[in-house]
């Protein structure tokens, strides 16, 4: 039911993108664009709430809307972090996610009941706190990519302002990882008596907060090193998120 | 002296970086091994490195614990040695040590079981804790074990055991919805389906199901399977086998056998736990969250050396 109303705010978020690439192209006509597209996707969201009576971040096809929809969120009400010429890449990959959720197979889309174990009210800090964690991850890529290429072409460049923007992103991506990974023990042991049980989603979930750990305790935390660090962290996100999923049965097996 | 100190806050930080590697590595690799303790207890893989670098049951494994020892003192070091600057730093170390000592406590203090009851049937929590004391024993008996459904749908909303505590106290157990039996805690954990029969040999009536055993005189009785090709039971009287029809007369043994199918009954598994230190590690968890928001508000510490 929602995929007309994804369909059309797709085409905004696509029209804010290219607007990107007009040096002369207004400020408020962009936000102006963005809002329509972010009160679509709010209306596309709630349309899926309803239909499946509860939040929509219970599986992939509801998690990419929830993740695409924070970073659009994101570049809208904190722009000024933001130089415009990444604005674009932002969008390109808000665009990726929606894109690849509404082209996901129906068996990934089709509303289910939740299952007894996710009927709690912790899955409402939870599974929200991971996905702040990643939508902050997903920019301190951008800031890392951006890092590293800019070194690629000259090596003597300054961007103290650039490395301390993917610091603040890595905090908080880092500190809602924690969140996620705290609140999710307390829900466990509410729920099956056990706070940790090795699941391979808890495992790859673990791995990640090391990872970023290593971020805070580089003995020599250059520019490229730290970048470096960012790239990895994301992969290993991306595979805890997508590869656990396919790959692994667990506990998260549902997500 | 400063000199030695940088290098003191080096070797620390190698050693941190080194640990925490090995231990990226190793969780990360041990995913890929389903672990001995989700097969049978004599299960070892037949792979060499794997068994060697302990993957197949690495979560339970020494080497698992030692590393996590050694980044606990760590920790703790960091702090001692003032390799970490700031108070706030400090206590986050200090806080995750703590954690992970307390995690240490209860992983290896806590009292943890499965408690599987048919519907009808009674236990005693002390028929799986040696040395219960008596004050800390109770019996929970399963009245019915329900299974609500989402509207128009068959998937379930919840599972529910409805429990009698010591003859007298009715409660529901549910996931999600756990409660407390003296010093134990229950939660719903899983469910299994079970068909029983009554087995009546000459003039007495057992009920059973697949793989119990009952005597009849001095003789253990069991009823095995059911094999769909003959459609008949397999079932044993003593060391001999028989394979009598379902629901009709048949001598076995010297005695007359008769099979009836009484319907399915559900097993709920209740996982009992006696926790140690568990509410400490949620106050701990939180304050943990609330310092990382401290120390990430904190203007940065320049590191030297």
């Amino acid at each position: 039911m929602e995929t007309p109303i994804l369909i059309l705010s797709l085409s905004f978020y696509f029209i804010a993108a290219v607007l990107c690439f007009f040096k002369k192209s207004s400020e408020k006509i962009f936000l102006s664009v963005m809002a329509v597209a972010i009160v679509l996707h709010l209306i596309a969201m709630i349309i899926r709430s309803v239909a499946v009576l509860h939040p929509p971040f219970t599986n992939l096809y509801e998690t990419f809307l929830l993740l695409s929809f924070l970073l659009a969120l994101r570049l809208v009400f904190w722009k000024r972090q933001f130089p415009k010429n990444l604005r674009w890449l932002i969008l390109a990959i808000i665009y990726l996610f929606l894109l690849t959720a509404l082209v996901m197979p129906t068996s990934y889309k089709m509303p289910k009941p939740l299952m007894p174990a996710l009927n709690s009210a912790w899955m409402y800090i939870h599974v929200p706190s991971y996905f702040f964690g990643y939508m902050a991850l997903i920019l301190g890529f951008i800031y890392a990519a951006t890092l590293l290429v800019h070194r690629w072409k000259n090596p003597e460049r300054d961007d103290l302002s650039l490395v301390n923007r993917m610091d603040t992103e890595i905090k908080i991506a880092f500190l809602f990882l924690n969140i996620g990974l705290v609140t999710g023990g307390i829900w466990a042991y509410r729920s099956w008596g056990n706070y940790w049980a090795w699941d391979p989603k808890e495992t790859w979930a673990l791995i990640n907060i090391f990872i970023m750990a290593f971020y805070f305790h580089l003995d020599k935390p250059t520019v490229t090193r730290k970048a470096v660090l960012v790239i990895l962290v994301l992969l290993s996100v991306i595979f805890t998120y997508l590869g656990v999923t396919f790959i692994f049965s667990g506990l998260h097996s549902y997500a | 002296m400063s000199g030695n100190r940088t290098k003191l806050n080096l070797i620390v930080l190698r050693i941190f970086q080194i640990i925490a590697l090995v231990l990226i590595l190793l969780l990360a690799a041990s995913t890929f091994f389903p672990q001995q303790s989700e097969l049978s207890s004599g299960y070892s893989s037949p792979n060499l490195i794997v068994r060697w670098m302990s993957l197949d049951r690495f979560y339970n494994s020494g080497l698992n614990g030692i590393l996590w020892l050694f980044l606990t003192v760590l920790l703790v070091l960091a702090v001692i040695f003032n390799i970490v600057r700031t108070t706030t730093q400090k206590a986050l170390h200090l806080l995750l040590a703590l954690i992970f000592g307390v995690v240490f406590l209860n992983k290896n203090l806590e009292v943890r079981f499965f408690l599987p009851i048919a519907e009808g049937k009674e236990v005693l929590l002390s028929s799986f804790v040696d040395r219960l004391p008596e004050k800390d024993d109770a019996t929970v008996r399963l009245e019915r074990f329900e299974i609500p459904t989402h509207a128009g749908t068959s998937a379930p909303k919840n599972y529910i055991s409805h429990l009698v505590i010591n003859q007298i106290e009715p409660v529901d157990l549910a996931v999600n919805r756990p409660v407390s039996v003296g010093k134990f805690h229950l939660y719903q954990n899983s469910y299994d389906r079970v068909f029983y029969f009554r087995v009546e040999i000459n003039d007495k009536s057992f009920e059973t199901a697949f793989g119990d055993t009952f005597n009849v005189d001095g003789m253990p009785v069991s009823v095995v399977a059911f094999d769909d090709h003959t459609e008949k039971f397999i079932m044993s009287i003593g060391d001999e086998e028989f394979r009598p029809p379902l629901d009709q007369p048949f001598p076995a043994g010297g005695k007359t056998v008769r099979i009836i199918p009484q319907g399915i009954r559900f097993i709920s598994v209740i996982e009992v736990v006696q926790p140690v230190g568990v509410k400490w590690l949620s106050v701990l968890g939180l304050l943990y969250i609330f310092s990382l928001v401290l120390a990430f508000r904190q203007r940065p510490v320049e590191r030297r050396g």
